[in-house]
């Protein structure tokens, strides 16, 4: 019994590791392991590369070997919102030498950096105006409109809404929130409250559309809360201040806490609720094999969108504000949820179906937020050896 | 005069829509899928704008030049978010009573707010928004001045401005089909009522004031 235990292991060590050979190669490009050589590195930028590699393949081979794709994303995914904030203040006071937003010079300059939330806000506007309600920056690179849009094209058709899951530098905020609990103190959230965020983003495009603003990025994001903000100079960027606040704290932290479910992504979102929209272009879902299913309701309890319902287990399908994360599959005792390629039967080709989409997730992830914890690292280290974060 | 009513409208007509889309669309959109009941509602929506728009010109044509002289931006901001608060107030409590019709505060609205009679007090509150195209009317008639001129100035402008609000006639035709569509715009409903509430009423009238 014990060799066969021992053999079992071996050749799962043996699957994983081959598995994740080929994006170690691919790793090595993509991360910059093969310029490491390049004199413009220090030695702490050298030492962030080598970390970011080592960490990133070990994550990948884990997730194959335990079998475990919520867990270890969450490794990448928490942490990174927290390296993201940091960098992103640290960026800006290196940049502006402040924080704040919506200051004449940035507007005048289009200076602001682009976040993929303002996306759906402006879309239409810009389609119809032919001029952009966001003076979002183009020249740089990073942050940049066209950079922005590029991406989101690129992850949506990858993922479609598992971009909340795998590729929004918002998101671990609240999914760090959600894990802190064993059990959560509010057992059950309204269902209909995933049409809070239909409702968000049906509002603010609206609303931006006739006053020709990005509403949302004024006056609703709880994010701004934990970026650059408004600076308070009269009453009415004070009552700014406080709502942002106020949304963060709620809506990010207490309700995912004390409800271990992603509140603020279910009921409030606008961009979830767009890339549900978008989802439909995607060619992957989660389906449950419902001849396999023991009822036991594991996977409704902890859902962290609330996507999964009593109805999901009669029909299969998981509903529409599911974001991939990956933990019904983990969780189901019969292996009933699986990964699925649209327009196949459900169940066919799974294994393969999970591998393929581990491997282009995951890809986003370290590539998009594994890189904001190495530049996070890389600047507190370069703070706290030389007295400077630049 | 006709002409000109009607040319005005019709050009500036598209705008109404845009700015009264806002309160509109969740309105319409949250009542159940029925071709009756959404001809019902654009219907008293649009005796709402008509109302608001004869009383406006009979006021207008009455005061005429005297207005037109003492009338400056602060005063249209000041009317217009007095507006706002009545109409994002009243988005809100309807939104509300959709949310939770059983709480004591809603089993009493729910006696007074019907969808007929919402729709007829929305379309009231926007036909008389302070808006572009509206204040071009008023301006129009401000100039000429006169009772007449000004009852039939509106009623003109308000028949070619109703033009663009038709598409609303077939919201249950998309309603039937996407079904969570009503619970969307429930919940929009209050989101914007709370929007034109505290952001476009109470905001502006204080920078008015303060």
């Amino acid at each position: 019994m014990k060799i066969l235990q021992e053999n079992h292991t071996l050749k799962r060590f043996i699957v994983a590791l081959l598995l994740t050979l080929p994006l170690a190669f691919g790793f090595y490009y993509t991360i910059g392991l093969v310029d490491i050589q390049n004199p413009r590195f220090d030695l702490i930028d050298k030492g962030g590369i080598v970390f970011h590699y080592f960490a990133s393949v070990l994550l990948l081979f884990l997730i194959f070997y335990k079998d475990k794709i919520d867990f270890f994303r969450k490794v990448i995914f928490v942490p990174a919102a927290a390296c993201f904030t940091l960098w992103f203040v640290i960026y800006l006071f290196q940049e502006r030498g402040h924080l704040f937003i919506y200051t004449p010079e940035n507007i005048n300059c289009g200076d602001v950096p682009f976040c993929h939330i303002v996306i759906p806000q402006t879309l239409i506007p810009t389609l119809l105006t032919g001029k952009f309600i966001f003076p979002g920056t183009t020249s740089k690179w990073i942050f940049s409109m066209f950079g922005m849009i590029a991406t989101w094209i690129g992850v949506s058709l990858v993922l479609g809404r598992g971009f909340c899951s795998w590729a929004c530098f918002w998101g671990g905020w609240e999914s760090g929130s959600a894990s802190i609990l064993k059990k959560p103190v509010i057992k059950r959230i309204p269902m209909k409250l995933k049409w809070g965020a239909f409702a968000m983003l049906f509002s603010i495009v609206i609303s931006s559309l006739v006053s020709l603003t990005v509403v949302y990025c004024i006056w609703l994001c709880p994010f701004q809360g934990v970026s650059e903000f408004a600076q308070v100079t009269d009453w009415v960027t004070t009552l700014k201040f406080i709502i942002f606040a106020v949304l963060f704290l709620f809506l990010v932290i207490v309700f995912p806490l004390l409800t271990k479910k992603r509140v603020q992504c279910i009921s409030f979102c606008p961009f979830g609720a767009f890339q549900s929209l978008v989802d439909k272009i995607n060619a992957f879902d989660i389906r449950i094999k419902t001849k396999e299913c023991s009822g036991c309701k594991k996977c409704i309890r902890e859902c962290p969108m609330n996507a999964v319902t009593e109805n999901s287990l009669k029909t299969g399908k998981i509903g529409i504000p599911c974001v991939k994360c990956g933990k019904c599959v983990d969780i189901c005792r019969k292996k009933a949820v699986v990964f699925h390629l649209k327009g196949t039967p459900v169940g066919y080709l799974s294994k393969a179906v999970k591998v393929t989409f581990i491997y282009l997730s995951f890809f986003v992830l370290t590539m998009m937020l594994g890189g904001n914890i190495k530049e996070a690292l890389v600047m507190i280290i370069k703070f706290l050896s030389t007295g400077s974060a630049v | 005069m006709i002409i000109e009513a009607l040319l005005l409208g019709l050009s500036t007509g598209a705008y109404c829509l845009f700015s009264c889309a806002p309160v509109v669309t969740p309105l319409f959109l949250s009542v159940e899928p029925n071709r009756k009941k959404s001809f019902k509602m654009v219907s008293f929506f649009l005796s709402g704008r008509l109302a608001g728009y004869l009383v406006f010109g009979v006021a207008i044509g009455l005061a005429g030049v005297s207005i037109n002289r003492n009338l400056n931006p602060e005063h249209n901001i000041f009317i217009g978010s007095i507006i706002s608060i009545v109409t994002g107030l009243l988005l809100v409590l309807a939104g509300l009573n959709f949310q939770f019709p059983k709480l004591p505060v809603c089993r009493i609205l729910s006696r007074y707010i019907t969808p007929g009679r919402n729709s007829f007090v929305f379309g009231l509150f926007t036909g008389v928004n302070v808006c572009p195209p509206f204040l071009g009317a008023a301006s129009r008639v401000m100039d000429k001045g006169g009772v007449i001129y000004g009852l039939v100035f509106f009623l003109i402008f308000f028949i070619a401005t109703s033009i663009y609000f038709m598409p609303y006639l077939g919201v249950s035709f998309i309603t039937k089909r996407i079904k969570p569509l009503k619970e969307i715009a429930r919940f929009s409903m209050l989101i914007i009522g709370f929007y034109i509430l505290v952001f476009r009423g109470f905001i502006n009238l204080l920078k008015v004031i303060l």
